[in-house]
């Protein structure tokens, strides 16, 4: 073997190793376990912290709107798609006395006619259903701008929806 | 002679076409044929296999799925980031089509277009379709991009190096580049609500239950059935992606 | 982050149509455009140089060296763009710890140190073994230990020796030209494998990858034996600029007509996506295509060369003509990378609108960035050129030693 061939063989024997040395080093423990890829991965993500309790865990302390909304047209709805992620609002359990109640931890009262309009105004893309329609699973749609739209003379507001509906069981 | 000739030919080759096609029922027997429900071939293995349904029928676009991902989750809330949106689409009577999605749909949607024109018009929420065949993880340079064993695609975080060659494989648009931790960012399925058996947050949120989440090897389930049920399409079938989200009355105009 | 999100809600009212919401931001920006332009040039010129080395195309020789030498430094540099455009720069190395078979790019990594390492490394070692060797003796300072590393402590000039790199030389040359085809056929895969951009998403794409990398490195190693050979005051050997033109001509021809070829069949198949992308050929990149890639970059240069073949004007005007189509040419392909990455991404995946792009002067993907990775591999390659003087290589030699088998 010519002199100079040797030379570029150690030169790369020495690349070769560096790289496997690399290799060994900084794959990370995990990968390759499940497939390729870092199965610690998967528990990384497992950690993550839901911000959504779901309406079941209300019931300890609101039985009365839960027990509203599951029997009434709203049956369906979340609590937390109207009033926000509310975990940490559920598990603070120090909260049964209201008067010392953290702020930070206070939800949304969403009380604009907007925000029943998102579901409920009217919308060609929305199926419309006839009015002796016993489907109940599907949205009845008002005109937002027509419904009961009349505006109180002394504060010039609007009325509002929850004002003759109740968000809970409308 | 020459007739001889050709019945033998005839022959041997009305032979070989029965071998060819007792090869194929034997084949098929072995190993029965059933992408034609589920559109995917289930892997082998124990535990769920996590699919998803939308009934676009039941969608009323209240956004509320689109708000409770960005609520829930690490999504930047500017309008560039989503994990899950609505999309609004209108057919006018002259045949055009007009497709909205202001800010994903949180908030709600405003029908622009005069009632009259109209020819048709519907909700279609988006997000990640779990893909069997997933493109994504395909391109993925160095393997953090990933499909768990129970059909979810994830991204490794802290191993991703936001090349944003999974963006561009997407078809669906369905990821995106994290502005401030500048890896890529996509919808999760809600794992870690998943895995403690909750529903991911926007199936959860959902006001008329349009959205069915569930166990594809579970042939009782609610979404197999579902499947079963209803005239279920997906999205973008000519790429050969084995979406796991199936849409019930997918319009054409979709995309 | 304000003035990332600033420029996010300037370009989504911009938007046209209906794209997806993820759609707003073009995550693959200029640098993205350098990658392809950058890797071109470097199998380009290697091209060039392998033409003359196994085609014996003598007339090239005073550019042999000079094309090899632009590899490099362009390949040095070609990893460099794609590396800054990173979310993490630092990452990258994971790339070559845990490649994803699956992956187009993944194997981009290797293809490059395989290109790297073995070919254009191993090519100009065995060319210039012997004259560092040499230059080894006269030398003082830095290059005299810079010969030193390089060399490998090797000492051996014996004409058994020679005749063995000359050899070497030639077979690295041979694997060389089909590795120069991998290196820049696959970046044309990387974006033609992807199923989900009709505009990406061609057979053709690596092919016309190819040819157009081959056009642009024979451009560029045209230009620079021009100004190489002006700054050193030496007369420029027009029968070599001939020579390269004639080459540039034929592989333009077949570049323009691949190019043409998958126009034509995106034309009459007509497919779902043909819509979206005739009105963004006919609209946002209504300039950089039909202006600058085909009309400057492509139809004058083709026409001048195509002219030369017949009538050859006086040797100054062919000349000036011959600077200007190859910064043409140059600059055409530029924009050739430009149509492909960036228009692929202004048009939604939804076939349903368009977003826009708005480049930055500065920060880590503004074309101040892109400049300075495209200028970088100018700066190595005269440094190569004060180390590794092609002119100053002992040449008789080779005459003797090399081509007895
Ligand atoms: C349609 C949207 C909507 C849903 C769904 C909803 N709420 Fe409410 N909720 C409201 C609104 C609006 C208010 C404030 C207006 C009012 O008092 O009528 C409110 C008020 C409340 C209050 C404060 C009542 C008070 O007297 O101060 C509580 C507690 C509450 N909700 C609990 C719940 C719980 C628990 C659920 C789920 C079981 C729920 N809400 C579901 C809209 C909703
Ligand atoms: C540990 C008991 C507890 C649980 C569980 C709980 N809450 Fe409350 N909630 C409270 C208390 C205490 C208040 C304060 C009442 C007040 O200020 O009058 C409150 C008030 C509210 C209000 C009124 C707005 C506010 O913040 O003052 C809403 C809306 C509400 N809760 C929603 C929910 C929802 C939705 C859930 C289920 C996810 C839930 N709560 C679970 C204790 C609880
Ligand atoms: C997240 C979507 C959503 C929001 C927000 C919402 N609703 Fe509803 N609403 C529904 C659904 C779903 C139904 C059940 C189907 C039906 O009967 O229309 C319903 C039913 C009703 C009904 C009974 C209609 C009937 O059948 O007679 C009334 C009234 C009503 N909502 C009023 C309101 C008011 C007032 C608000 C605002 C506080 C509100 N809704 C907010 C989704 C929503
Ligand atoms: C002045 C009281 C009042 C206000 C304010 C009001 N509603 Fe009503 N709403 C009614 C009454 C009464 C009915 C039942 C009679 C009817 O169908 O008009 C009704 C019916 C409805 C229905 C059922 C329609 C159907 O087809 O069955 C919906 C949905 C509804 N309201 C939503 C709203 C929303 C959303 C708002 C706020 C934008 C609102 N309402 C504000 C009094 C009110």
């Amino acid at each position: 073997m010519p002199d100079q061939v040797k030379r570029l063989l150690v030169a790369f024997v020495f690349f070769l190793a560096l790289f496997f040395l690399l290799r060994y080093l900084l794959i990370p423990a995990s990968f390759g376990e499940l497939g390729h890829y870092r199965a610690g991965a998967i528990d990384d993500e497992m950690a993550y912290q839901t911000k959504h309790a779901g309406n079941e865990a209300c019931k300890k302390c609101h039985e009365e709107e839960v027990e509203e909304l599951s029997y009434g047209f709203h049956a369906g709805l979340s609590c937390e798609g109207c009033h926000g992620p509310a975990l940490r609002h559920a598990s603070y359990s120090e909260s049964a006395d209201p008067d010392n109640y953290p702020d930070s931890l206070r939800l949304s009262r969403p009380m604009e006619r907007e925000h029943c309009a998102r579901c409920h105004d009217l919308n060609p893309s929305r199926i419309k259903l006839s009015s002796d329609s016993t489907d109940f699973s599907m949205v009845r749609m008002v005109d937002v701008k027509e419904h009961n739209h009349f505006i109180y003379e002394e504060t010039n507001e609007i009325i509002r929806c929850v004002e003759c509906h109740y968000s809970h069981s409308p | 002679m020459k007739n001889k000739d050709k019945k033998s030919t005839r022959r041997s080759f009305l032979k070989a076409g029965v071998a060819i096609a007792g090869g194929v029922a034997a084949t098929s027997l072995l190993k029965p044929f059933n992408g034609v429900v589920l559109a995917t071939e289930m892997p082998e293995g124990e535990g769920p296999w996590y699919g998803l349904a939308i009934d676009i029928e039941k969608c009323i676009g209240c956004g509320t799925c689109a708000s409770s991902c960005k609520l829930e989750n690490p999504v930047p809330p500017e309008p560039f980031y989503f994990r899950n949106w609505v999309e609004q689409y209108t057919v006018k009577n002259d045949g055009t089509v007009k497709v909205e999605s202001p800010n994903g749909g949180i908030g709600g949607f405003k029908q622009t277009v005069p009632e009259e024109e109209i020819f048709k018009s519907f909700f279609v929420p988006k997000l990640c379709n779990q893909c069997d065949k997933s493109p994504c993880t395909q391109v993925c340079p160095v393997g953090a991009a990933f499909e768990t064993p129970d059909g979810v695609n994830l991204v490794d975080k802290s191993y991703c190096i936001g090349c944003g060659y999974c963006i561009q494989a997407c078809p669906y648009g369905c990821r995106y580049m994290h502005p401030t931790e500048h890896v890529v960012d996509k919808c999760t399925l809600c794992y870690h609500r998943i895995k403690e058996g909750l529903l991911p947050v926007c199936f959860a949120a959902c006001p008329t239950h349009a959205r069915i989440f569930g166990d594809m090897r579970d042939p009782d389930g609610e979404l197999v059935q579902f499947i079963k049920n209803h005239t279920c399409r997906l999205l973008k079938p000519h790429l050969n992606t084995s979406p796991k989200l199936y849409y019930n009355a997918l319009e054409e105009e979709v995309r | 982050m304000e003035h990332h999100f600033q420029r996010l809600y300037e370009a989504l009212s911009q938007v046209q149509g209906y794209i997806y919401p993820n759609e707003v931001e073009l995550y693959w920006s200029v640098l993205i455009v350098q990658y392809p332009y950058i890797t071109g040039l470097v199998a380009g010129a290697f091209i060039l140089a392998s033409l003359e080395r196994v085609f014996n195309v003598k007339v090239l020789r005073p550019t042999y060296h000079l094309a090899l030498l632009t590899a490099l430094a362009f390949l040095l540099v070609a990893v460099m763009p794609l590396v800054s455009h990173l979310g993490k720069p630092f990452r990258a190395f994971e790339i070559m710890m845990t490649p994803n078979p699956n992956s187009a790019m993944a194997i981009f990594g290797f293809v490059y140190i395989w290109y790297l390492m073995v070919v254009l490394l191993l090519e100009i070692w065995f060319d210039y073994r012997r004259d560092m060797i040499l230059w080894l003796q006269k030398a003082k300072g830095l290059k005299r230990f810079m010969y030193q590393v390089l060399t490998l402590g090797s000492r051996d000039i014996s004409p058994k020796a020679l005749r063995f790199d000359e050899k070497a030389g030639y077979v690295i040359t041979v694997i060389g030209i089909p590795s120069a085809f991998l290196l820049h056929g696959y970046v044309g895969f990387i974006f033609g494998s992807i199923k989900a951009n009709p505009w990406w998403s061609t057979v053709l794409m690596p092919v016309i990858f190819l040819f157009s990398a081959m056009v642009s490195g024979i451009a560029l190693v045209m230009f620079l034996y021009m100004v190489v050979s002006w700054i050193r005051k030496v007369k420029i050997d027009i029968k070599v600029l001939d020579t390269i033109g004639k080459f540039l001509l034929y592989i333009l021809i077949m570049d323009f007509s691949l190019e043409a070829l998958d126009q034509i069949h995106r034309i009459y198949e007509a497919e779902e996506s043909f819509e979206i992308l005739s009105l963004l050929v006919n609209g946002k990149l209504y300039i950089s295509l039909f202006i600058f890639q085909i009309f400057m970059g492509t139809i004058i240069p083709l026409i001048t060369l195509g002219v030369f073949q017949f009538y050859k004007p006086a040797e100054k005007i062919r000349r000036a003509c011959y600077a200007a189509i190859s910064m043409l040419v140059l600059f055409g392909i530029f924009y050739m990378r430009w149509n492909v990455v960036i228009g692929g991404q202004l048009f939604s995946k939804s076939f349903y609108g368009f977003t826009i792009y708005k480049g930055q002067l500065i920060g880590a993907e503004g074309y101040l960035m892109a400049w300075f990775w495209f200028l970088i591999p100018f700066a190595i390659l005269a440094f190569l050129l004060w180390l590794l003087p092609p002119w100053k290589k002992v040449e008789e030699l080779d005459e003797s030693s090399g081509k007895e088998d």
